[in-house]
Order: C-alpha cells, then sequence, then structure tokens
C-alpha cells in the first residue's frame, strides 16, 4: 500500500466519528494544553530569575552570620557574650561578636577578603531641602550589579560616597524623573549610639529597576558603607558587634563550608535567589504533575476511542485483510489514526496556550499588581513546543498500540462474519 | 492447460466447540487445474462456502492441507498468503462484503489501493464498472444501491486486479436474467480470453453447465464430478 493511500485511509478512519474523534482530540488538547502553559510559566519565570541573579552579581561574595537562636529548630543556648551588651536592635538574632569574627578571620585563604559592617543605624534620606524619608538600607554587596533605569552602577573604587536609589524614591526625593535624578546629591541621616543624628552626602549615580529578587530598596558603594559604619559607631566604647560579614573569595564553596564548620550561617547570592527557583521548581514540578495526568487520562481515552473504533470496523477490517492487506498495514493504519488525532490535538493545544498566555500572561500581572519590568509571565520557545507536540504524539500512539495490535491478529473470515 | 493450480487434500473443517461443533467440511479432495471454470453446487448448508473460503486463503483448515502451484498454503508466512490474496486471487462473496462507508469505486479500487497500484487506479475501475452497467453510479455510497447492483460491485472488486482464479459465491444469487446474463459472460470472457481460472458455488444449474466441470458437495462430503472435465 502507498503511503498517501494509507494516510488518507487512516485519516479518514480517524474521522469516520466525527464526535467520538473530536472528543478524543479535545481530551488531547487538555492535556497539552497544560503541558505548555506550564513550560511557559516556567520559561518566563525561570528566565526572570536568571536575569535577577545576574543583576544580584557578587558572584563570589558569601554573606555570613552567627546561626539565629531563633531559626527553626535550632534548641540551642547561645554564650553569653559581654560584648553583645550594646547590641540593643539584635536580641536574640544572630548577631556577631569580635571573636566571632577572629575565627572567621582564622579560616580565611590568602586571596579572601573580609568586609565586616558593624550594626548601622540609618535614619532618613532627603535632597536638599526636600521632605525626610525613613531610610531603609540594602546593604553594601562588593561587585553589585542591579537593574538601572538610569544612570551607572555604583564605584567601589570611588572615595565619595554613592547610592543606587529604586525608581519608586524619585517623585518623592523630589526630581522630575530617573535620568533628572542622576547626579544628585542626598542626605542620609545616621543615628550614632551617642544618639547624635549626623548627615552623610552622597551622590545619586543610578535609579534601580523594579526587582522582584535582590532587593527594591537603596544600595550603596563601599565609601557610603564606610561612613555609614562610622557614624553609627560614634560613641561606642570600642566593643563591636555585626549584623553579618561578607567574604569575598574565589572559592566560595570552600567558604561556605568553612563557615557551616564553624557553626556560623553562610549564604551566597545565588544560594538566596536559588532559594525561590526552588520554590518555582516546585511549583511548576505539580503543575506538570497534573499536566501528565490529563495526558494520562487523554491516553486512556485513545485506547478507547480505537478500540470501538475497531470492533466497529471488524468488518472492515476483515475484508481488507481478505483483500490482501498485510498485518503490519493494519497495524500502522490504526497506530496512524492515533499520530493524527495526537497532532492535531497537540497543535490545537500548542496554538490555544501560546494565544492564551501572551494574551492574558500581562493581563495577569496587571490583576496581580505584579509591575515587575522584565517579567513576561508566559515565555514560549519553539523547542520545547515542539518537544510538548512529538510527546504528546507519542503518547498518543503508545496508546494506539494495545487496539492496533488486535486489529492486526484479526483472521480475514473470522472479521467478516462478525455481527454487527 | 493440464497444470494443477491448487491440489484440495482431504480438507476437514468444524465450527463451534464442544457440543455446539459442527463438522462443515469431512474431507474434501479436489485438483484445480489452469484455465478451467468449475461449479461448486450442492444443497444449502452443505458446506460450499466453507471449501470455497478454504481454497481462497481466507480460512485454514483443521485437517488435510491446500497446494497452491505445488506449494502448500499451510507453509506460506502470513506476507506471503497476503500478496496471493490480493495478486492471484478474487474474491465475490456470499454477502458481496462492501464497505458501506466507501463509495462504488473506492470499494472496486481497493485491491489496487492495498496492492500499491498507483497509475490508472480511476480508468480500470469506471471501466470494469461500466461492463457491468454501474459506471453512473461510481461515486455514490454501497449503503443506497439494490441487493443486484451490490453484487456486481462485489464482481468488479473481484475481478479488478486481474487475479489468476477467481471465487465467486453465488456471483448471480441476486440478478435477474438480464444482469446474471451480464455476469456470467463477463466471467466466462475472462476464463476464455485471460485465462482465469473459475471456481464458482452456484444454485443455477445453467450456470452450472456453461462450466467445464461440476462437483456436488453433500452434508461436507465431495458426491460427484461432471462435466467435459470430469476425467481429471
Ligand atoms: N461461522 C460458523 N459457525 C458455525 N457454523 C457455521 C459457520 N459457518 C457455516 N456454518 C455451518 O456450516 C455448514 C456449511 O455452511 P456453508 O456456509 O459452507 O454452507 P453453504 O453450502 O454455503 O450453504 P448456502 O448454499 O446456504 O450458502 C452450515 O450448516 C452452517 O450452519
Ligand atoms: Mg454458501
Amino acid at each position: 500500500m502507498r503511503t498517501i493511500d494509507l494516510l488518507q485511509f487512516s485519516l479518514k478512519s480517524a474521522f469516520r466519528r466525527r464526535g467520538r474523534a473530536i472528543l478524543s482530540i479535545v481530551a488531547i488538547v487538555i492535556g497539552a494544553f497544560t503541558f505548555t502553559i506550564t513550560s511557559g510559566l516556567g520559561n518566563g519565570i525561570n528566565s526572570y530569575i536568571d536575569a535577577q541573579t545576574s543583576a544580584i552579581g557578587a558572584e563570589n561574595t558569601v554573606s555570613v552570620t552567627a546561626t539565629s537562636s531563633m531559626a527553626l529548630l535550632s534548641e540551642r543556648f547561645e554564650k553569653y557574650d559581654p560584648d553583645l551588651v550594646s547590641a540593643v536592635a539584635g536580641t536574640g538574632a544572630g548577631i556577631l561578636s569580635q571573636s566571632d569574627i577572629n575565627t572567621i578571620k582564622s579560616t580565611l585563604a590568602s586571596g579572601d577578603r573580609l568586609i565586616t559592617s558593624v550594626q548601622t543605624n540609618p535614619q532618613y534620606i532627603h535632597a536638599p531641602n526636600g521632605e525626610k524619608y525613613r531610610f531603609i538600607y540594602n546593604g553594601f554587596w562588593p561587585g553589585k550589579k542591579v537593574n538601572l533605569v538610569a544612570g551607572t552602577q555604583l564605584d567601589d573604587k570611588n572615595s565619595a560616597a554613592q547610592l543606587v536609589v529604586p525608581a519608586y524614591a524619585v517623585k518623592p526625593l523630589g526630581f522630575a524623573d530617573a535620568t533628572s535624578a542622576i547626579g544628585q546629591t542626598v542626605f542620609v541621616g545616621v543615628l550614632g549610639v551617642d544618639g547624635q543624628v549626623r548627615d552623610i552626602e552622597a551622590e545619586i549615580v543610578g535609579v534601580q529597576q523594579r526587582a522582584l529578587i535582590g532587593g527594591n530598596l537603596p544600595f550603596g558603594n563601599e565609601a557610603f558603607d564606610a561612613l555609614l559604619q562610622d557614624y553609627s559607631g560614634k560613641g561606642a566604647g570600642g566593643a563591636k558587634w555585626y549584623p553579618y560579614v561578607l567574604v569575598v573569595t574565589d572559592d566560595v564553596e570552600r567558604v561556605v563550608n568553612d563557615m557551616r564548620d564553624k557553626g556560623l550561617s553562610a549564604a551566597t547570592a545565588a544560594q538566596m535567589v536559588g532559594d525561590s527557583r526552588t520554590i518555582v521548581t516546585g511549583i511548576l514540578l505539580v503543575l506538570n504533575l497534573l499536566a501528565a495526568i490529563a495526558i494520562a487520562a487523554a491516553m486512556f481515552g485513545i485506547v478507547n476511542t480505537l478500540l470501538m473504533s475497531i470492533q466497529e470496523r471488524t468488518r472492515q477490517l476483515g475484508l481488507f485483510r481478505a483483500l490482501g492487506m498485510p498485518r503490519r498495514t493494519v497495524f500502522t493504519s490504526i497506530a496512524l489514526e492515533a499520530v493524527v488525532l495526537g497532532l492535531i490535538g497537540s497543535l490545537i493545544a500548542v496554538a490555544l496556550a501560546v494565544g492564551v498566555g501572551l494574551l492574558l500572561g500581562p493581563l495577569a500581572l496587571e490583576a496581580a499588581a505584579l509591575d515587575l519590568p522584565g517579567l513576561a509571565l508566559f515565555q514560549f520557545d519553539a523547542g520545547s513546543l515542539t518537544v510538548i507536540v512529538i510527546g504528546v504524539t507519542l503518547a498518543a500512539t503508545a496508546a494506539a498500540v494495545i487496539p492496533a495490535v488486535r486489529a492486526a491478529r484479526l483472521l480475514p473470515m473470522d472479521a467478516l462474519r462478525e455481527e454487527l | 492447460m493440464t497444470e494443477t493450480v491448487l491440489s484440495v487434500r482431504d480438507i476437514q473443517k468444524s465450527y463451534g466447540s464442544g457440543s455446539g461443533r459442527f463438522r462443515a467440511l469431512k474431507g474434501v479432495s479436489l485438483n484445480l487445474v489452469e484455465g478451467e471454470s468449475l461449479a461448486i453446487v450442492g444443497k444449502s448448508g452443505s458446506g460450499k462456502s466453507t471449501l470455497l473460503h478454504l481454497m481462497g486463503l481466507l480460512d485454514i483448515p483443521d485437517e488435510g492441507e491446500i497446494l497452491y502451484r505445488g506449494k502448500s498454503l499451510s507453509a506460506l508466512t502470513s506476507r506471503a498468503a497476503d500478496t496471493l490474496r490480493n495478486q492471484e486471487f478474487g474474491f465475490v462473496f456470499q454477502s458481496f462484503h462492501l464497505d458501506p462507508h466507501s463509495t462504488v469505486a473506492e470499494n472496486v479500487s481497493m485491491p489496487l489501493v492495498i496492492g500499491g497500484v498507483k497509475k490508472d487506479r480511476r480508468r480500470r475501475v469506471i471501466e470494469v464498472l461500466d461492463r457491468l452497467g454501474l459506471a453512473d453510479r461510481a461515486d455514490e455510497r454501497t449503503s443506497v444501491l439494490s441487493g443486484g447492483q451490490k453484487q456486481r460491485v462485489a464482481i468488479a472488486r473481484a475481478v479488478i486486479a486481474k487475479p489468476r482464479i477467481l471465487f465467486a459465491d453465488e456471483p448471480t444469487g441476486a440478478l435477474d436474467s438480464t444482469n446474471g446474463e451480464t455476469v456470467s459472460q463477463l466471467l466466462f470472457d475472462l476464463n476464455k480470453q485471460e485465462g482465469i481460472t473459475l471456481v464458482m458455488v452456484t444454485h443455477s444449474p445453467e450456470l452450472a453447465s456453461t462450466c467445464v466441470r461440476q462437483v456436488v458437495i453433500s452434508d461436507g462430503l465431495l458426491l460427484s464430478t461432471s462435466g467435459e472435465g470430469a476425467a481429471r
């Protein structure tokens, strides 16, 4: 039998009972649609996370904190350290004392750099003559890069204090737009231990795009951070305590392990992002599982459709065998029917999902009030769409094996005698 | 013209099992000579159709064997048997067995489609249908045809691939005398002009006597052989 004739025949057979064929296709569409939407969602969110991770930068920086006694299931008493007397703000939280710092120093390799930051108390930010706003600091991350809407990245080599402020701060600070904020001087008030507030004079060098991960708060350069620490510690008796320290290293893994060996908490920027990626991956896994269940149900639908179809066509198949159609051709024709159903179903599903995703994605973000530049909720690429179409079609074909074998086994006369 | 194409050796066939078991053929032997025409006659239920199905490779005998050109059919691979049915044999079923979902032309061209013929299918189909007076019904569904028309479509389908042996189970059973005449004319033309071996089951003494040989079947046994070819 020629391929074209076989194809034509299978197409005709598949749609002999139009209603049933359409129901099978609908079942396939549901499964494949779920797969496509899930994959689009995964692509969209993961590529956003990727962009954010590179935005966090600071890939060779490890943040070290004491393990918090408030941590879940910590169940241990923390030794009293008289140095912590002045750590009013951090009661109970994982604060590092000078002896912890010494411990950390002892583990470092020659190329490693330790950046200590004492507890800081920034109070407010304002433009000259502008209104004061509460200043919540994002911290200092050596080598940090952010997604900018205007200006340049922080320069740690520059001895002048620099700030990158989030986009939402531009208007309140009294600037017309992000671009006109660049190069402007602002003041950040810092409360010392002596109870006095002193202003840091800093230049806005960049305005940060709104971000989901990595902080939506002002960042400072090294010079800014030094001033902040200096002013905050004014009046202290010399005892220092640190909410966290940073280690810049070429071997992130070694530092993380060393710190953990010493009973300290260590995290890299990538690990912090990794947490959110793990959550996203988990959610996508559940969605994919649902899609797989839908596909499995659709496969049973195909088995059923094809079994009923060959039951009805027993005499026809017997006739074909009587007229010399080989068993293999019978098998192929039944399998092709499934291919036709699977292909049509998955193509419809993919087209539908892409349409729905591209149309509803922005609407959904808007409805959820998630104004995150750079986040496309759904992102589809030709590769994974092709994989879905092929995969679903293969699943449909696999479902056809039992009915097809059964059809191919028919003996001509037995099939022809079948009363229907 | 004395080569044996098909040799039936003491075949038996039963239907059902246990107490419902029915012995339709109890040991039948006969030789079919290339180019001859053989009529199988006998009472209803005597086993004529059963014999024809076995000879046409549509069913498998319980006992005995059938040789095609000296080769045992039971030794054939499934694929070889398929090719034989498609290329060498033509079969007209007693109950036609047309595909009601296909058109007349589609039904008739089926052996060509299955055999992978691509050239001239439509022309050949129309030619045969024309001979049987059905060319104008080519694109209708077979389900709308009368019994006699269906029978002629079944015959057209059996001869379209130019088989070497044509098995016809009561080919004129549903036809009036005019159409019956047309059909037997076609069958014997093929037999005489193209040397196609003809095996037919018939209740019509007239048609039977046109064949060179007649065998009578009764209760699953071959009773007698007559006609000019009887000596064989
Ligand atoms: N599938 C079957 N199952 C059980 N019995 C069968 C089957 N097919 C045929 N028979 C029986 O075998 C016997 C022979 O049947 P067959 O069809 O060969 O008869 P026939 O000579 O062709 O009769 P008719 O002239 O009526 O067509 C009959 O008694 C019939 O009842
Ligand atoms: Mg009969």
